[in-house]
């Protein structure tokens, strides 16, 4: 266990505190204290993609924001014009992304190893949505634009999807343990990490959920990662310049997003809060993953 | 004079667990103790510890099925159909208190050839009988009834839980056992560290599963089925962290004879 999956165990508990004592949380709690957390350390592990970037191959900022937002601009037109596979496409993104920082480490060596951290990553997607169906069902349908996306919850699905990603990725994972490609040590520790996902994701709601692996597992090692980059390869960095670096990507995320929310708010644009919410951040996952996959490579 | 002989079902797994506990716990006791003659100087104090621990867990086993098991009679007579015991809550705790600061004792045991100081030592046992005092006023009721007042001590035992995981999987006790040059030590703690964060992990779990306490409300996992898990929980805790003890002890009293 590293100190990220103690920090997610403490959240465990504290939230088993919290469940105890009022049985449930409130869809509001839940929202705001999400939104703190994701916007104090989920958005920032994204924001010095531009430092990875022109470090990595010497890129200006010209070339490094063009091909950004043209991305970002891209990816929007596609949810204008093909949500669902705009939906799809967040999702296999993100399930690559997600697999491949939590298991880039390991598999080194491995040739199927791209394989290997989708099928993590929609072992743990899959996984959400399946103990979360009914509440995520609701959510979708909610709102008028996002009710198509409820497709992926149809005709079971996300039940297949769920047991066979997660006996396939078990099963493969004790298979690298025993022809000895990662030490059984690792092996045990990532099986009860999984095991630890499956827990909350069953026991929480989604939101909660999400957040806790978003927060904790992905972008707090993701900023550990990055940190020790900037140190070694940019510049000595302390934590806070880190965290003045960190800042103003993170800044224009956010305003960008609540600025998008009010006008939804008050029927300027005519978007839910909800679809405005995933397009943003399914815009920004995609060069972000991008990044990332070339800063995984390199180092 | 005759003892009085209970009849217990056969579907009474309670009961059943308590005296396979009970006899596991012996015989282990008797195992270490035994071995003692097989290692070397280093490791007696190892195995004497692990013994202990399996040795006050038998006893108190023995005391804990008797109540069970009288408690199971009681309801009985009183008219209760189902007739099961009640949960040995207090005896639990009595044996808790003494064995889980011992297998503190055991950590540090373990990392002292490494560097480990007294300081580490008291820091541990410190850290258990925090978590062990807080969870048995809260289970007990002992300061007062109420889901807030559970929640609070379990929270405030939850403390010193996971201050000892933390030290054993990345802060003290970790970097000492990495330190070791001894690939059975590190291994050996490593292992000792899944005993704490999963097989200790039964009982917040169990602490949760109180009448009115989340689990038991969300899952409806209540305390008489707690008491299975607690009991094979205990023996697994107990015996398999003496016998990883044991291996460690072995693997190193040989390499010193190899010398």
């Amino acid at each position: 266990m590293n100190k990220f999956s103690f920090l997610y165990l403490v959240f465990i508990y504290l939230l088993g505190s919290v469940y105890t004592l009022h049985n449930d949380i409130i869809i509001e709690h839940q929202i705001i204290g999400s939104f703190l957390l994701i916007a104090l350390i989920g958005i920032p592990h994204g924001a010095i993609d531009n430092v990875i970037l022109q470090s990595e191959y010497k890129m200006s900022k010209f070339k490094f924001y063009g091909l950004y937002l043209l991305s970002i601009v891209l990816y929007t037109a596609m949810w204008f014009f093909l949500p669902v596979y705009a939906f799809f496409l967040f999702l296999l993104v993100s399930a690559y992304h997600f697999g491949e920082s939590q298991l880039v480490n390991h598999l080194s060596k491995v040739k199927v190893k791209k394989l290997i951290f989708l099928l993590w990553g929609v072992a743990l997607i899959s996984t959400l949505f399946y103990y979360n169906q009914k509440e995520l069902s609701n959510l979708f349908y909610s709102n008028y634009d996002t009710k198509d996306l409820n497709y992926i919850l149809k005709s079971n699905i996300i039940k297949y999807v769920y047991v066979f990603s997660n006996i396939i990725l078990v099963a493969y994972l004790i298979y690298l343990s025993f022809y000895k490609h990662i030490s059984r040590y690792e092996i045990n520790k990532e099986i009860f990490q999984i095991f630890l996902i499956h827990l909350t994701f069953f026991l929480f709601p989604i939101i909660i959920s999400f957040t806790l692996y978003f927060v904790f597992l992905h972008s707090l090692k993701a900023l550990s990662q990055e940190f020790k980059y900037l140190n070694q390869k940019v510049e000595k960095t302390s934590i806070l310049r880190f965290i003045k670096i960190l800042f103003p990507h993170s800044f224009i995320s956010l305003l960008f997003v609540s600025i998008l929310i009010i006008l939804s708010q008050k029927n300027i644009i005519d978007v839910s809060e909800l679809l405005l919410l995933i397009v943003s951040i399914s815009v920004i996952t995609l060069p972000h993953a991008i990044v990332m996959t070339k800063f995984y490579e390199n180092n | 004079m005759l003892l009085k002989v209970i009849p217990i079902a056969a579907d009474n797994y309670v009961a059943f667990t308590f005296f396979i506990g009970y006899i596991a716990m012996l015989a282990a006791s008797v195992f270490f103790f035994v071995e003692r003659n097989s290692v070397s100087d280093k490791w007696k104090m190892s195995l004497l510890v692990s013994g202990l621990i399996t040795g006050i867990a038998a006893v108190h086993y023995y005391y804990m099925r008797d109540y069970n098991l009288g408690t199971m009679e009681l309801w009985k007579e009183l008219g209760n159909a189902e007739g099961t015991g009640d949960s040995p809550t207090f005896f639990r705790y009595v044996d808790w208190i003494l064995t889980v600061p011992l297998m503190c004792v055991e950590f540090y045991l373990l990392t002292r050839l490494a560097g480990a100081t007294k300081s580490l030592l008291w820091k541990l046992i410190f850290a258990s009988t925090w978590m062990l005092v807080c969870g048995y006023i809260g289970e007990s009721g002992l300061l007062g009834t109420g889901t807030s007042t559970q929640v609070t001590w379990g929270v405030l035992s939850t403390l010193g839980y996971l201050y000892i995981v933390h030290s054993v999987w990345i802060g003290e006790v970790a970097k000492l056992a990495d330190s070791s040059g001894s690939d059975v030590v590190k291994k050996g703690v490593r292992a000792l560290g899944w005993f704490v964060l999963v097989g200790w992990a039964i009982y917040p779990i169990g602490y949760m599963c109180q009448d009115g306490g989340w689990l038991n409300t969300a899952l409806g996992w209540g305390s008489q089925n707690i008491d299975v898990w607690y009991n094979l929980a205990d023996a697994i805790n107990k015996i398999g962290f003496g016998l990883v003890v044991y291996r460690i002890a072995i693997s190193e009293s040989k390499k010193e004879l190899a010398k």
